[in-house]
């Protein structure tokens, strides 16, 4: 039997909680109280989060999606299969730092309330597992700990700039001056792979996301929240589109899928309560802020118009193909239209061109 | 003891409020010919409605509401300014124990910051009212312009059909309908 400190037992709880292995109830005490930090983890210890991470991590990719028979991009191929069919699993290990480790000690060691300015490491240095260690212990805590004592343990800068944290969870990074993480390396080797596994998870995020619009109260906040969003949208798209991997941002067509659906109108973005708002100005902004997933669909259409332009001996053909069916499978055609017609509906200008001879 | 002495204090502050609103969006316009052909036809037609060119851009003024269109891109620009002078005027009177020295003088300090924070209540109040106004005006003349843009956008979109019929062949018969905005072209191509 492997011997573990008291604060060793406690840290290894607190990974498992985050790879989804303790319930919350265990958990949540054990993050609410400081312990006293020893200087250094014993070997067994280390070992256990070692064997926790490799196998916690894996199975959470697995399971999160990376079982799913998808169709994804390879270079200018088209992969077919699970995750591990469509990478070898040599390409999928997954490298921890130094970091995460120290993570897990500041959070175990850390009384929240006392330490306000949030866990931070270098952006830089930090692997695309050690991300995802972050997302992972980020969701984990998002609904039990957000807005309470705890919420320092969900800020700092290495959170808010983990990229996987800011495109699953826009609306909780408010404030504009926060620098937008760089995607790029989500777009192509291990990042992609994730960002495959993640995108059940990350469309459910997204329909949560858009739901939640309807119940804001203010019209500040709904401009607050549409504005975060954008953000994230613009930076990510544009990083899928200079890799030229549309096919990652799959998961927003699937949720404008679920949301524009035939009858949907600007109400079930929350738009009634720009109404609120002192001035049209900030009336027409907070509804384009609100609306802000369902105004990239002229971004989607725009990829698919080009797609069709590409030839059979053209490169990127498959890859043409790819976005091609991606739209087709979603109804592209038909949430365009939708979402012309919620935006013309919103502008108090706009001219419309129906009738004409 | 009673307070013996009467302190009063007047104060008044001139302000120069200012209020506005804007609103923007693009037209939609057929490309049936290039989109410089297309501005053209459109500068032309708004220039018949009133618009004047400043600074490469198409403006009028009415009523207190300034539209600015930019024939090249399309972008329409709705704004109302507002601005008003507002001279106000307060008084407000306590009683203290003396009338003269450092006591005295905090009194009316007070006294005075009091009525200074009364008047730019007032003054922010009347600058809310203002805001509501520059809105309620903007808001006012939106629907009329939007049924006059869209009439211009249906004149401009009949004459560049009638120019893109000329230029693929001979028109033979033309007939038109300003009601329903039906317009035919018979082509001898």
């Amino acid at each position: 039997m492997k011997v573990v400190s008291r604060f060793e037992a406690n840290l290894l709880r607190i990974l498992h909680f985050f790879l989804g292995r303790v319930p919350r109830e265990q958990a949540v005490p054990l993050l609410l109280n400081a312990h006293a930090q020893p200087p250094c983890l014993s070997a067994t210890a280390v070992e256990l989060v070692q064997d926790a991470l490799a196998k916690g991590l894996t199975l959470v990719l697995a399971r999160g999606g990376g079982w799913r028979r998808e169709r994804h991009l390879r270079g200018d191929r088209v992969a077919d299969g699970r995750l591990w069919e469509r990478t070898p699993p040599a390409e999928l290990g997954l490298a921890f730092s130094r970091h995460s480790l120290n993570f897990l000690v500041w959070v175990t060691a850390h009384k929240p309330a006392t330490d306000k300015p949030g866990w931070a490491a270098p952006i830089k240095e930090l692997s695309p597992a050690d991300s995802l260690l972050l997302y992972l212990a980020y969701s984990a805590l998002h609904g039990s700990l957000r807005g309470s004592e705890a919420a320092p343990l969900v800020s700092g800068p290495a959170l808010s700039r983990n990229a996987l944290c800011r495109l699953a969870y826009p609306d909780d990074f408010l404030d504009p001056a926060e620098p937008l993480p760089d995607f790029a390396p989500w777009t192509t080797g291990l990042g992609a792979c994730i960002l495959e596994a993640l995108q059940t998870t990350l469309a459910q995020r997204w329909l949560e996301t858009e739901r939640d619009k309807a119940h804001v109260g203010q019209w500040q906040e709904l401009r607050a929240r549409g504005r975060a969003q954008e953000a994230v949208l613009l930076a990510f798209l544009q990083a899928v589109e200079t890799a030229r991997r549309l096919d990652l941002a799959r998961f927003l067509l699937r949720t404008l899928a679920r949301v524009l659906t035939p009858g949907a109108t600007a109400d079930l973005w929350g738009t009634r309560v720009v109404q609120g708002g002192p001035r049209m100005a900030d009336r027409v902004e907070t509804t384009q802020a609100a609306l802000a997933l369902v105004r990239q669909t002229d971004r989607f259409q725009r990829w698919e118009r080009a797609a069709r332009g590409v030839g059979f001996f053209d490169d990127g053909y498959e890859a043409s193909q790819l976005t091609k069916t991606d739209w087709e499978r979603h109804g592209g055609d038909d949430l365009h239209a939708r979402a012309q017609t919620i935006l013309r509906a919103t502008d108090p200008l706009r001219v419309q061109t129906e009738g004409h001879p | 003891m009673s307070r013996a002495y009467r302190i009063r204090v007047r104060e008044s502050i001139q302000r120069l409020v200012r209020a506005d609103d804007r609103v923007s969006t693009q037209l939609e316009m057929l490309e049936i010919l290039p989109c410089e052909q297309m501005a053209a036809l459109l500068k032309r037609e708004l220039v018949g409605r009133g618009f004047t060119e400043k600074s490469g851009k198409l403006t009028r003024t009415k009523d207190g509401v300034n539209v600015t269109i930019e024939t090249e891109t399309g972008t329409v620009s709705v704004a109302a300014e507002l601005s008003e002078k507002v001279e106000l005027e307060g008084e407000k009177e306590t009683r203290a124990y003396t009338d003269v020295g450092p006591s005295a003088q905090k009194t009316k300090q007070a006294l005075r910051e009091d009525v200074r924070a009364d008047l730019e209540r007032q003054a922010q109040r009347r600058q809310q009212d203002l805001q509501c106004e520059a809105t309620d005006k903007l808001e006012g003349q939106l629907s009329d312009l939007r049924q006059e843009l869209d009439q211009a956008i249906n004149r401009v979109t009949a004459e560049a059909l009638k120019q893109k019929a000329a230029q693929m062949g001979q028109i033979k018969e033309m007939t038109e309908d300003p009601q329903s905005g039906s317009l035919t072209i018979v082509l001898e191509v």
